[in-house]
């Protein structure tokens, strides 16, 4: 009796079932996308991923935009170019000033303030004129910048010239005051006050001025930022770093490490297992045996010292989570391989005097190939969740980005006990997301090769 | 009188994605008290699944679609699960399956299990009473300790008889009891079964393909073929004188001292799903005649007290 | 008799098996252990070097230090350091299985000794307790469920196990501990959001113990939600698998009820199954023990690690590394014993 059943037939049934159908979809659209990450995110993004410098003018630990809908007043960043700059020279000072404007109807202060007049050079000293809408100006002064043309100032910077401007309003001495306080003295209405939640909503005006000793050209790229609370589509870490990103560039690393472990471990593991029933006696207890050996290592504990040993990169972390996951399989290609073993055929082989390595892959291997490929979909998502916990305790290659680093982060900074719920949900949903694919395809595999067993 | 065991249209039906297989069909049959009645026919006949529909044990997908089943002229079909399973099943008809070889829970003595169908049923649980089960179909009283996989084949059928036979039952349906077990054991199983009906008066089913075995046992005797009944009657005149083709068939496909030709019956079944209306025996018919191809035979009566199924009577 | 070759045999197997894994874990971390062992042998001899000064002040620096390095160099020796590998190799693995650890790098048991072993021993039972509890609740719990999916096939409950073993299989335990304290602890702020116990510590017997459940709450809760559904499955397919066996339907034959088929004959032929399942689950859940307790800040031996982890603590890593192992081989082989003490056709011999 043929209980073999051509591949396409079983395409054909996978297709059929609704999950495995489903699933499929999903896989190509995982897939896609990652294709697309490694296309557009450049290996540069990750870089900038270990550079907290490279984050400034995001908000920090910013709930994502979308929450204004619902009822938030957490506003977006906003910029505006700083254009139009006029030259005035007297001498050898050479003086660059630009003035704008910008609209803040919000009731709440933006969490920090950037104004970044880039130039080529070096310059004496940077003002900024702030203007209130009720007309009140502030002058805000910052001598010898620390170094070169890409002025960077933000509220913490300007705090020296600030305070003044805060004791002139409530009377009282500060030896310092948070970003928080000065921005809103910045777009308060004035007064003893000055230091309260109340916003002035209306149009503020800005003028820059640049003094420097030698002729400048000024970039484009110059502008003034207004950093909001909160950040496009998943929100910012501490550090204001989109998770948006984070969740995008980890896709490839995920798939890529769960791929390569769920091929290795249930290829190595299905001919182990099934040599090992093939065989039997003394061969077949000696490779059962070293199945328990590595069965019985704790996988999650040995990586973690392993990983003190040998510098991890996706392959080798990969390889080592399938050295570590085949005994599974190999346990259950053994069995099946016993009841295939009682078949007649193998006998009959046997019997006709064809060598036994023969009959092994002419007749056990293409019958475990159902269970080897349902089995490799579904042991997919174990490799990526071990790459990912992994990572989350901070054992991961260096120099690329991992749902489980991010999440390792976010237990660092204490995310749950800030109530920062988008730093921790979306990774995870992620993995989620990347593991359902594979888990639905292969139960659906799963199900069509598996015999089944009605219960009567 | 009215029979211990009778059936009456019976209908069992599998569903499957192509249609209702029709497993059983039409089939009416009756055990009277202390006979020993043989039901036979090949692999896939239907006689198998026709026990277990008399023992309402017929699970999805399977069912009981049509017909009656009467026991002691109680319509047992009628009977609510729970009211057959605590006065009917087991209590007054029991079954030896095929296979009885792993019809015991592996993890229990032979004893405690034969003990749990007294307990269940109400009756007395003592080990005197198991004991007496086990000398009546020959084992010794040691077997009640024993786990199943201990025993033999032999040693494992005879103790499910004994379980069988717990509740003192009045009809005992023996499907295939001796199939996969030596020539001697089957001896002895079948010695046991006529004394059981000589010595406490059951009644017996019994099921097998093994023509053989029935020829030595029964009193009367039906032949199914693709679901239906084709032949049946009193087994001397069936066998001296078997009418239809297939009994002729079967009997001469049994090998006896003075065989020189083992003959088979070439063909296979008909689909189960589509029968149409023709003789289902049609296709592998020696004397098949343009009438059994577009018409169905009914069972007619013949002489020597019997009722045949084909064209040819 | 065959029940007692089975205990010698498997015994066998399983001493030798956790050689060999140890071996592995030996060979793997290698660089190092020698690392970790040249720094305990590095501060026993400063220890030396302590007692000595203090005590026996007649002796001069220079026989001091002379002192101190024959002590280091008999320590260093102990464990073969200077020896070629197979000396070495016997040696280390012997002082591994004899439990001697070393001393931690910067951590410190609560009683304030450095030594690895000391460390551990103190906050194993911590883990223990967490694990087992849900371990039990889970396999409690999943196999009734699992049994009545099986009596069910087809129907609600069936159908829906198979959904929740797909989450179980696609999502991190402790990312669903993330969550949950978010929402209870902090939203909610109805649970702790971590730790064993409250600072500070409740007095009273009962109101300890109070404290300790409300505190067990949320990581029992995120384990069992993870790991119940999958159980479930398994417990499931084991008991339909045996639901199709002949002696099932003998025993709807023979008058039984579906319930007593159901949960006398069929969860007792599988039962042995069933155990070794939940040994494997406890063992399993060692592993998953670091990463839980790191979201709940539970204090055990996976915290343990991880805490090691951040401090880079290479004696506290190895050594909880190897008990790990020496727990789990133990925890398999409880089952195998299990197994073979609940199938009869292995007690009396086959």
């Amino acid at each position: 009796m043929s209980d073999k059943r051509s591949d396409r037939s079983y395409v054909r049934e996978l297709m059929k079932s609704k999950s495995g159908l489903f699933g499929l979809v999903l896989l190509s659209l995982l897939l896609v996308t990652s294709l697309y990450v490694l296309i557009t995110i450049p290996q540069s993004e990750a870089y900038k991923w270990d550079n907290p410098g490279a984050w400034q003018g995001n908000p920090v630990s910013a709930p994502p935009a979308w929450v204004n809908y619902f009822g938030e007043d957490a506003p977006t960043t906003v910029s505006v170019p700083l254009t139009g700059w006029t030259q005035s020279v007297s001498g050898s000072i050479y003086t660059y000033t630009v003035t704008t404007s910008l609209v803040w109807n919000h009731a709440v202060t933006p969490s920090d303030f950037s104004v970044t007049p880039i130039f080529n050079g070096t310059a004496y000293e940077v003002s900024i004129t702030w203007t209130k809408p009720d007309g009140t100006s502030i002058p805000i002064v910052l001598t010898s910048p620390s170094s070169d043309s890409f002025y960077d100032l933000t509220a913490s910077s300007i705090q020296q010239s600030i305070i003044p401007y805060i004791q002139s309003q409530t009377d009282s001495y500060l030896s310092s005051v948070s970003p928080r306080q000065e921005l809103a003295a910045l777009f308060n209405k004035g007064g003893p006050s000055i230091l309260n939640d109340s916003v002035e909503q209306g149009t503020y005006g800005v003028t820059v001025q640049v003094i420097a000793g030698a002729p400048q050209s000024v970039s484009s790229l110059s502008k003034l930022s207004l950093v909001g609370d909160s950040y496009g589509s998943m929100g910012t870490d501490s550090v204001g770093r989109p998770i948006s990103l984070g969740v995008l560039a980890g896709l490839p690393w995920a798939l890529e490490i769960g791929i390569i472990s769920s091929i290795g471990s249930v290829l190595g593991g299905v001919l182990w297992g099934g040599l090992s029933g093939f065989f039997g006696g003394w061969r077949d207890q000696l490779m059962q045996w070293g199945a328990l050996v590595i069965l019985a290592l704790p996988a999650l504990a040995f990586l973690v010292a392993l990983s003190y040993s040998t510098p991890l990169t996706v392959l080798n972390e990969a390889l080592i989570i399938a050295a570590l996951s085949w005994p599974f399989f190999a346990i259950l290609a053994r069995s099946v391989t016993l009841s295939i073993r009682s078949q007649t055929y193998v006998e009959a082989d046997r019997a006709m005097g064809i060598s036994s390595t023969r009959s092994f892959f002419t007749h056990v291997l293409p019958r475990l190939t159902p269970v080897t490929i349902a089995y490799t979909a579904l042991s997919v998502p174990a490799g990526i969740i071990t790459a990912e916990t992994l990572a989350f305790l901070g054992i991961e290659q260096g120099n690329i980005i991992t749902w489980g680093g991010i999440l390792n982060a976010a237990i660092t900074f204490d995310a749950s006990v800030h109530g920062w719920w988008w730093w921790v949900l979306f990774p995870g949903i992620m993995i989620f997301v990347a593991s359902v694919p594979f888990v639905l395809v292969g139960f659906a595999l799963d199900r069509i090769v598996a015999p089944r067993v009605s219960a009567k | 009188m009215t029979s211990l065991l009778e059936t009456k249209g019976l209908r069992i039906y599998f569903s499957s994605p192509r249609g209702d297989v029709r497993v059983v069909e039409e089939v009416d049959l009756h055990v009277d008290q202390g006979e020993i009645v043989g039901l036979a026919g090949e692999s896939g006949s239907g006689k198998s699944t026709l026990a277990l529909g008399v023992m309402r044990l017929i699970g999805t997908p399977g069912r009981i679609a049509g017909g009656e089943i009467r026991f002691n002229g109680t319509d047992i079909l009628a009977l609510k699960p729970d009211e057959f399973r605590v006065q009917y099943r087991w209590s007054k008809l029991s079954m030896v399956f095929q296979g009885s070889m792993n019809g015991f829970t592996p993890v229990f003595t032979i004893g405690s299990q034969i003990q749990e169908v007294l307990k269940i049923h109400g009756h007395e649980t003592s080990e005197l009473a198991v004991r007496k089960l086990l000398q009546m179909v020959e084992l010794d009283e040691s077997i009640a300790v024993r786990y199943p996989h201990e025993l033999s084949g032999g040693q494992k059928q005879r103790a499910f008889i004994a379980m069988a036979l717990a509740l003192d039952p009045q009809l005992l349906i023996a499907d295939e009891p001796t199939t996969a077990l030596d020539v001697i054991t089957q001896a002895k199983i079948m010695n046991l079964l006529k004394r059981l009906r000589t010595e406490m008066g059951i009644s017996i089913l019994l099921i097998t393909h093994d023509l053989a075995l029935l020829s030595e046992a029964v009193d009367r005797l039906y032949i199914m073929y693709a679901g239906r009944v084709v032949e049946d009657g009193p087994s001397n005149s069936l066998f001296a004188k078997p009418k239809h083709p297939y009994t002729q068939g079967l009997i001469s496909s049994t090998p006896t001292l003075k065989t020189e030709q083992i003959r088979g019956i070439p063909g296979f079944m008909p689909d189960l799903a589509n029968p149409g209306e023709m003789c289902s025996f049609s296709l592998r018919c020696p004397f098949v005649m343009e009438v059994c191809k577009t018409e169905r035979p009914r069972l007619g009566k013949v002489d020597g007290g019997e009722e045949v199924a084909c064209w040819l009577y | 008799m065959g029940y007692a070759r089975f205990i010698v045999g498997k015994t066998i197997s399983y001493v030798l098996a956790l050689f060999g894994a140890v071996s592995i874990l030996y060979v793997a971390l290698f660089p190092t252990m020698q690392k970790v062992i040249e720094a305990s042998a590095d501060e026993a001899a400063s220890d030396f070097q302590r007692t000595l000064i203090k005590g026996h002040s007649g002796l001069s620096l220079a026989q001091i230090q002379a002192s101190v390095a024959t002590y280091k160099a008999s320590y260093l020796s102990a464990f073969g350091f200077n020896q070629p590998f197979p000396v070495k190799y016997a040696l280390q693995m012997s002082n591994l299985f004899q439990f001697h650890l070393g001393s931690a790098f910067f951590l410190q048991a609560p009683n304030g000794s450095k030594q690895v072993i000391d460390i551990i021993v103190a906050y194993l039972p911590n883990t223990i307790l967490l694990f087992t509890t849900g371990t039990l609740l889970v396999v409690a719990v999943g196999a009734i469920l699992g049994l009545l999916a099986a009596r069910s096939a087809g129907g609600k409950l069936d159908r829906s196990i198979p959904i929740i073993a797909i989450i179980h299989s696609s999502l991190p335990t402790w990312w669903i501990g993330f969550i949950m304290i978010a929402y209870f602890a902090y939203s909610l702020n109805i649970l702790p959001s971590g730790g064993i116990s409250s600072v500070p510590a409740p007095t009273g017997l009962i109101a300890h113990f109070a404290d300790l459940l409300s505190h067990m709450t949320l990581p029992l809760a995120s384990f069992f939600i993870v790991n119940v559904g999958g159980f479930a499955y398994v417990i499931r397919s084991l008991a339909v698998s045996t639901m199709g066996e002949d002696f099932v339907t003998t025993a709807r034959a023979r008058g039984m009820t579906e319930n007593r088929v159901l949960f006398r004959h069929v969860l007792r032929t599988a039962s042995p199954s069933i155990a070794t399942q939940s040994i494997l689950a406890v063992a399993g859940s060692f592993g998953g023990a670091i990463t839980t307790e790191v979201v709940f800040r539970w204090p055990g031996i996976g915290y343990l690690t991880f805490a090691a982890i951040t401090a880079n603590d290479l004696p506290v890593i190895v050594g909880s590394t190897f008990i790990l192992t020496v727990i789990l081989f133990l925890g398999l082989y409880i089952g195998e014993m299990t197994y073979g003490l609940l199938d009869p056709r292995i007690k009396t011999g086959d």
